[in-house]
């Protein structure tokens, strides 16, 4: 038996701080379970817990602070009516990462975003890389640089880049999400890497 | 093979996903072209980096002041339900009493057997009445019951008696109940809508999956409350 597993009687939190809380390393399944019978300190340490990573994945996803902030708040309005039903079968961040994520695409599709053919310009095939390039000196590519570019790509390519190469979802449970084939979904990751390259390289010229 | 081709190629090889045959002839090409080589390098490198972007977190700009408008929204919505639970143990105690007071009114004009069958009769319905009290007090937080899932589909047979059931009912019931009953449902209706339109985005959602499951168990239990009413 795995501590994940352990379930804590709920009195455990009965006026126990978010901190507290954190300190004794309570499970989540164990402060979900509270919280779905209305403690609110439970709840506020699974936001404690939680919230730096829904609210970057929406930041990610949208590239706008003040949406990111929105979604992040929804999503967790959305965690306290449904943290019911968590039955504690798979991780809590999965879970949570599954809702905040599907938060996202409902907000993209009531804004008319769409996720396929979403670039500037249209579904132009990437442009190949010709050998006017210097192809010896490779930009820095860090995390910083990595995140700046990705909030500039149009918000289809972007959404596969997270999913995949951020999130490490497989193809075929990205096209399930965004209601796409498989082929689309390796197309736009294809596309959105390049797309990353050249701004990667236009941000930071190698010398 | 061409640039074009080998390029087009790239993540598909960085992904492992090429078939061997595919393989080869990418490595032939990349073994003689700088160019594409370098490209490769590139992808390979955002791909790496974007490995541990995953794992580096941003704090919202005043995480202390999403909390408050997530906790006062929550709170809204609790002090909404718990104004409606108290609605219905209400009217459930004036049903109560206004069966008490219909027997006591009439019980000098009865015979002495009519009388003891009122008694008999006020006694059961008062008992049945406390244990439905007591069970839709207890209900209060709506997320105490666990019931089996319910199936997905809204074509449920149970449901559809029960609301024709609730339908011929609802004629006898005070004004205070059928609001209460309406406010109830539209709640959950309102859970259920929203569960029903994340799973038409996402029909594959299994975090609303749940959620209308719990919902519709919920629309259930009202029903059969308010259908023996
Ligand atoms: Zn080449």
């Amino acid at each position: 038996m795995t501590p994940e597993s352990i379930l804590l009687p709920r009195s455990a939190f009965g006026h126990v701080t978010a901190t507290e809380t954190e300190k004794t390393q309570v499970t989540d399944y164990a402060l979900a379970q509270a919280a779905a019978a209305g403690d609110m300190p439970a709840f506020e340490a699974l936001y404690e817990r939680h919230h730096r990573r829904v609210y970057s994945l929406c930041l990610r996803m949208t590239g706008n602070t003040a949406e990111a902030e929105d979604l992040a708040q929804e999503a967790f309005i959305q965690l306290y009516r449904k943290v019911g039903s968590f039955r504690g079968e798979s991780a809590f961040t999965t879970w949570l990462h599954r809702l905040t994520v599907n938060q996202v695409l409902m907000h993209f599709r009531k804004r008319g975003v769409r996720m396929e053919q979403t670039t500037d310009d249209g579904d132009v095939p990437v442009q190949v890389v010709q050998g006017t390039e210097n192809p010896a000196s490779m930009p820095v590519v860090d995390r910083i640089a990595l995140d700046r570019a990705i909030s500039q790509l149009p918000p289809g390519y972007r959404t596969v880049f997270i999913l995949h190469d951020i999130e490490g979802h497989e193809h075929e449970e990205i096209a399930r999400l965004l209601g796409c084939s498989v082929g689309t979904s390796k197309s736009q990751l294809h596309k959105a890497r390049m797309k990353l390259r050249g701004l990667l390289r236009q941000q930071n010229p190698p010398q | 093979m061409n640039c074009e081709k080998c390029q087009a190629l790239l993540s598909e090889l960085l992904d492992g996903t090429l078939t061997d045959e595919e393989r080869a002839h990418v490595g032939r090409h990349l073994d003689e072209c700088m160019v594409c080589a370098g490209v490769r390098a590139e992808l390979s490198a955002i791909v790496t980096t974007a490995h541990d972007v995953r794992n580096y977190t941003l704090a919202p700009p005043n995480s202390r002041a999403l909390w408050l408008r997530i906790s006062n929204t929550i709170e809204a919505e609790r002090a909404q339900e718990q104004r409606t639970a108290a609605q219905v143990a209400a009217v459930v105690s004036s049903r109560r009493e206004s069966v008490l007071t219909r027997v006591l009114h009439k019980h000098w004009t009865l015979s002495l057997p009519q009388l003891s069958a009122a008694v008999a009769a006020l006694v059961i319905g008062v008992a049945a009445l406390t244990v439905f009290t007591v069970q839709s007090l207890r209900r209060a937080p709506p997320t105490e019951a666990k019931l089996p899932p319910v199936h997905r589909s809204i074509n449920d047979q149970e449901l559809d008696v029960l609301m024709q059931r609730v339908e011929q009912r609802k004629g006898r019931w005070n004004p205070r109940m059928r609001e209460a009953f309406e406010r109830n449902l539209s709640v959950i209706d309102a859970a259920v809508n929203d569960s029903l339109e994340q799973l038409d985005q996402s029909p594959h959602d299994e975090v609303s999956e749940e959620a209308l499951n719990d919902a519709m168990s919920h629309k259930k239990e009202l029903l059969r409350e308010f259908a023996d009413l």
